[in-house]
This record gives C-alpha cells, sequence and structure tokens, in this order.
C-alpha cells in the first residue's frame, strides 16, 4: 500500500494511483495538483474556495478516464487548470512527457494543440453570428503552424471525422441541431490532432434520443484514433457506459479511483456507493443514502470532507483520510478497506 | 374521481410581431384525476414546459390557446382569464431552476412567508408555519435555515425551499416541472422522495415534467409522451416503458437505456419546425416504421392498453430482443 498524500510531496512520492505506468505510455500526468478560487473585496483579503486538494492522475494513451462528482466538486476546474484556461501555483503536470506550465498558463502554440477542450454546451461554444468554418478556423490554423497541413484539408478530416459533412462548415450554428453542434465541437478538438481531450458533460445539455449519438462517436474515436479522453460528468450512467476508468471526486479530492467495472460493481467509498444507488444502474451490494447538510457548498471539514453526510461516519472519520492505493484501485476512507481485495 | 385537468386537442399559438405565428403545442389531450400522477416526457421543444404554463396561467403575454378545450380542476374554463384564486393555491408549480424561482434579497423564512400570506395564514403563525413546513421537508435546524438567504445554501437546500413554497397552500394539483434537472443525483432522489411524501399525505395530483424516464419511473403512474407539440401517446408507465405501442415512445425508452459494451441507441434527425402544424405524423421522418400512408393521413387518437396512441402503425412489442426494457 502506498499514500499518494506523503508529506514529502507529491513530487517524490512513486505510482502511487493504482493504474499506474505500468502498462501503456502516458498521455497525461498530473501530480498533487490544487486550486483556489479567491474572491476578491474591495478591502481586506478575499475569501478563499479549495476546488481541488491534492490531485493526482495518470492517463493512458488510448484510454478514456472519467471524472464523477457532485456540482462543485472541481471536475470542471481539473480541466481549467491542464487546458491553461486556469491557473495553479500547486502542481505539476505533463504532456507526453513534456512538463506543462501551470502556474502562467503560458503554452506553446504546440502544447495549445496537444490539449484540447470541449464545453458542456455546444450553443455556447459557437459564435452564433459567424458560420461553423470560422469557428473551426483556430485550431485549423493551429495545425497548419504544427503539422503543416492546409487549412481546408484538416477542417474537412475534422466534419468527417465526427460523422458530417463539408456542408455543414458553411451552416450557422442555429440551422444545426444540438447534437451536430456537439459533434462538431468535438470535432473541432480533433482538427489539431491532440494528445488529450477533456470533454466536460458534453452529453448533459443534448436530449436523451441524441445522447447515445454522441457516446458512440466517443467510443468510436477511442478505437479508430486512439484517443485519449478525460471524460467529465456528474452521471455515473455515462460515464460508466464509456469509460475504462473512472476517478471520483467529492469537494476537490479524489476519493476512489478504479477501473469502471471495479466501481460500478463493487464500490469502496461511502460516497461511490451512494452515487450509484442514486443512478439507475443496479443498486451496490450495500446501497447508502448521503443525509443533507445544510452548510453552504464553501465550507470544506477538516476532517473526511464527506462525513458530515456520510450515515457511517464515525469519531475516526474526523482525522484526515490519506488515498489509499492497493491493487490497481485507490479509496480514501478508512472503513473501505475490508471491502477491498 | 373528479377531473383535475381536462385537455382535449390544445393547440397554443404564439404571435410574433412581423413573422409567421409559432404553433409550440399543437394538438394535445391530458386527463389528470384527484390522486393521479401523470408524466409528460419529450424531447427539449416538444411543448411539455408550455402545456405545464397554461395549466398554470403562466402563458406569454403574446400566447394563446387557439383550439381545443381546456378544464382546470372541473369548473375553469382556460380559455378564458386565467382564476386568480387558482394561481399558487390550488394549483402550483415546481420550477427547474430553484436559484432564478427564490428572492436573493429576501431571507429564506420571509419568502416562505409570502407564499403564507397567498395561502391566507395570519401574520403572526407565519414564521413558525415556515419553520415547520421547512422541518417537514427534513431539512436539518430549519429554524436556523429559515434565517438564511439563497446564496448561502446549496442548490438542493434551495429546490428544498421553493418546494416548501409551492406546498405551503397545500394545493391539490402539483405541476413539477424538471423539479430536479439541475440538482446532483444523490440530491435527486431525496428531493423525488420528499414530493411522493407529499402526494401521498395530501392526496394532491401531480403533472411531472422530465426527459428523464427514470425521474418518471419513480413518481409517475400514468405517462403522456409527447412529441413536436402533440401527445402521441398515453399510458401506464409500466406499459409504456416495457410496451410502447408509438415508435417514439419506444425509441424513447431505447435511447435511455446504456449498456457497456453495446453500441447506444440515438434517434436519428431532429424535432419539425414548430412554425407549421401538420395534421399528418410529425415523427414520420425519423421513423423506422413510417411507410406512406403516413405523410397523407390525417392523424386520430386510437384507445391502447389504459390510454391512447396516435399513430398508423403502432409497435405493439418492443423489436430487437431486451435492448429497451427498463427495469
Amino acid at each position: 500500500m502506498t499514500d499518494r498524500d506523503s508529506p514529502t510531496g507529491p513530487q517524490d512520492e512513486g505510482m502511487g494511483t493504482g493504474a499506474g505506468a505500468a502498462s501503456g505510455s502516458l498521455a497525461l500526468k498530473v501530480r498533487g495538483l490544487s486550486k483556489t478560487y479567491v474572491t476578491k473585496r474591495l478591502i481586506g483579503s478575499g475569501k478563499g474556495y479549495q476546488a481541488l486538494s491534492n490531485v493526482s492522475l495518470d492517463l493512458r494513451a488510448g484510454e478514456i478516464l472519467g471524472v464523477v462528482g457532485e456540482s462543485g466538486c472541481g471536475k470542471s476546474t481539473l480541466g481549467k487548470v491542464i487546458a491553461g484556461v486556469e491557473t495553479t501555483s500547486a502542481g505539476s503536470a505533463e504532456v507526453g512527457g513534456q512538463p506543462l506550465d501551470l502556474e502562467h498558463g503560458t503554452r506553446t502554440r504546440d502544447q495549445r494543440r496537444q490539449v484540447q477542450f470541449v464545453y458542456q454546451s455546444p450553443r455556447g461554444s459557437f459564435n452564433p453570428a459567424r458560420r461553423v468554418r470560422a469557428a473551426l478556423r483556430y485550431n485549423a490554423r493551429l495545425a497548419r503552424e504544427v503539422t503543416g497541413e492546409p487549412v481546408e484539408e484538416s477542417l474537412e478530416r475534422a466534419v468527417t471525422s465526427v460523422g458530417l459533412g463539408r456542408q455543414h462548415l458553411d451552416r450557422y450554428p442555429h440551422e444545426l441541431s444540438g447534437g451536430q453542434l456537439q459533434r462538431l465541437s468535438i470535432g473541432r478538438a480533433l482538427i489539431t490532432r491532440p494528445d488529450i481531450v477533456f470533454l466536460d458533460e458534453p452529453t448533459s445539455s443534448l436530449d436523451v434520443s441524441v445522447r447515445g449519438e454522441i457516446l458512440n462517436l466517443l467510443t468510436g474515436l477511442r478505437g479508430s484514433m486512439g484517443l485519449s479522453m478525460i471524460l467529465v460528468s456528474h452521471d455515473l450512467d455515462v460515464i460508466s457506459y464509456v469509460a475504462d476508468r473512472i476517478l471520483v471526486i467529492y469537494l476537490g479530492q479524489i476519493v476512489e479511483e478504479g477501473t469502471a467495472t471495479d466501481i460500478v460493481d463493487r464500490p469502496a467509498h461511502p460516497y461511490t456507493r451512494a452515487l450509484l444507488t442514486a443512478s439507475s444502474l443496479p443498486d451496490p451490494a450495500q446501497p447508502l443514502e448521503l443525509a443533507v447538510d445544510v452548510r453552504d457548498a464553501s465550507f470544506i471539514p477538516t476532517g473526511c470532507r464527506l462525513a458530515p453526510r456520510c450515515p457511517l461516519a464515525e469519531a475516526r472519520c474526523s482525522e484526515p483520510q490519506q488515498l489509499v492505493a492497493s491493487d490497481g484501485r485507490s479509496v480514501r476512507c478508512w472503513k473501505a478497506e475490508s471491502v477491498l481485495p | 374521481m373528479g377531473e383535475v385537468v381536462s385537455l382535449s386537442g390544445a393547440r397554443i399559438r404564439i404571435d410574433r410581431r412581423g413573422l409567421p405565428p409559432l404553433y409550440p403545442v399543437q394538438n394535445v389531450d391530458l386527463s389528470v384525476g384527484t390522486g393521479d400522477r401523470t408524466a409528460l416526457v419529450g424531447e427539449s421543444g416538444c411543448g411539455k414546459s408550455l402545456t405545464a404554463r397554461l395549466l398554470t396561467g403562466l402563458l406569454p403575454r403574446n400566447a394563446v390557446l387557439e383550439e381545443g378545450s381546456a378544464t382546470l380542476l372541473g369548473q375553469f374554463d382556460l380559455r378564458k382569464d386565467f382564476p386568480d384564486e387558482v394561481r399558487g393555491r390550488r394549483v402550483a408549480m415546481i420550477f427547474q431552476d430553484p436559484v432564478s424561482v427564490l428572492d436573493p434579497m429576501a431571507g429564506v423564512g420571509t419568502q416562505i412567508g409570502r407564499a403564507l400570506a397567498a395561502a391566507g395564514v395570519a401574520r403572526a403563525d407565519r414564521s413558525r408555519v415556515a419553520v415547520d413546513l421547512l422541518g417537514s421537508l427534513h431539512i436539518p435546524a430549519p429554524d436556523e435555515v429559515a434565517r438564511k438567504y439563497p446564496h448561502q445554501l446549496s442548490g438542493g437546500m434551495c429546490q428544498r425551499v421553493a418546494i416548501a413554497m409551492a406546498l405551503a397552500p397545500k394545493p391539490g394539483l402539483l405541476i413539477a416541472d424538471e423539479p430536479t434537472t439541475s440538482l446532483d443525483v444523490t440530491t435527486e432522489v431525496q428531493v423525488l422522495d420528499l414530493l411522493e411524501e407529499y402526494l401521498d399525505s395530501s392526496g394532491a395530483s401531480l403533472i411531472l415534467i422530465s426527459h428523464d424516464l427514470n425521474v418518471v419511473k419513480r413518481l409517475a403512474g400514468s405517462v403522456t409522451v409527447m412529441y413536436a407539440g402533440q401527445s402521441v401517446e398515453h399510458g401506464p408507465i409500466s406499459d409504456i416503458l416495457s410496451e410502447p405501442a408509438h415508435p417514439y415512445s419506444r425509441d424513447l425508452v431505447r435511447s435511455s437505456v446504456l449498456n457497456r459494451g453495446e453500441s447506444a441507441y440515438s434517434i436519428a434527425g431532429t424535432l419539425p419546425s414548430i412554425e407549421e402544424v401538420a395534421p399528418t405524423c410529425p415523427y414520420r421522418a425519423r421513423c423506422s416504421e413510417a411507410r406512406s400512408p403516413c405523410s397523407d393521413t390525417v392523424l386520430g387518437q386510437w384507445p391502447s392498453a389504459g390510454g391512447f396512441v396516435r399513430c398508423l402503425f403502432p409497435v405493439k412489442t418492443i423489436h430487437g430482443d431486451g435492448g429497451g426494457e427498463l427495469e
């Protein structure tokens, strides 16, 4: 058993994550990532809200890593920091073995090409006054600079890779359905031949009738292009359907990590069990419902962060819990040891 | 059993300056008896929310019930002005986004007090009743919560407060428009339990609007499936989920199921435009069962087990094996 939150600092620890680098090369390696948002005040210091706390993760090449958790747990922040949209001074990240600058968010054009982000709302990520072609052009130019591929060719490659045609490039966003627009925003990410695509709730703003179309596209892209993806969702049904491995986050901390089958069939952390109980997936062997917490979301308990809502909480839960890895999965709950092999 | 809601052939027209009118609701039949729990399901843009707004008197100014009949609580004709004594008192609505429903400038207790004032509770009793109401919704330390402002509460807690306000006058008909869509899954279950508790204890009727069949399955006894402004099928929930008659219901049920390792089902194509009123089947362009009569036959409605279906070629069983059935 290794401990990922070792006091020696995130850089010095071994591959704590159960899914380590043992098999396949790593597309992304994140160590000890923390991010605190500070609300600005005119006078005095602002109030801080820690969105991510010492998060370490590995994304293997060609893998879909699912990140699941409630709203406000830091899922989107994780993607924004990796994509350079938000900055942080704590933690490090490497893409394809090359370090990424997290502190200033400064990226070389090649690094910008490597990490792509697909936003939740396809309508919100296209300029309604411009044709689709214009929205895709920035990435096409990025691709041309790095790979020399002509802009028109990469645009065409993008639309065909997501099952659409050239004619869609000349449409305005309002002329396309939500599903088509979401395909195009995935296509836009693919133009640059990225190493990692971060998808932030790609199906939550779509109707269930077209959700399958996007999920099939993602699993297809993993197969055909060997694309590495991080898929963020609050919906465990979606995550367990597409992801190879799942990371469960609660209030900025990883509480459980493992293969999709392990997480769904043998959830160890009470929070994962509660998520499964609430989802439409078959209930876990020990279903669990969380209590109501009246405190607002910015309150972070000092011990186990779930303790105020956890029906299994005991006195020992008021101490900080460590993420303990063993046999391909990690859990942050002292009670979970009995569940693990 | 009395009829709480009776809609027949309802068509809503939205007028636009200089543009042709829109018909987002074209042909809706809906009948809800006392104590019934009915769900309206369908894709976004199919007219679910506008139907609910018609029943609560909250239609936009430029919208009008152009055709069909609509009766509320057995006595109010909705083609006339909406009765003030009904809105928010005998018929209450729970909205999707609790944070925008609540007044950011007023304490939670004060806001519930306003709802209680509308329900005729004496001023002296309001704060006590508000706290009792919060307590009955299983909110820990209700007196503390009553003193807080919406921004100090989580989304789930705000939705509980919004529910408290809706339930304050003890309405006989509750209309819940996607009540859990903006909430986390763990909170969703709790909110649905609260609604169920109220319905069980009061015997009130429910119209639940949702695109999520898992939510519907938990609360509703019957389902009306809507497509492009029409009610295309109505029946008991168990029938619609296991043996839908309309191809659209079948496809909707199929697409809500994800089985790892199998290809996910999705419905190709998009909803037709709401600018035209089609007397023929609106689903035919996307329907796998469509045949030539579908494009030139004016649709009637045919009775099916416990409801109706509006389709020339209904599917009695789900095609394929096992793919579309919810547990």
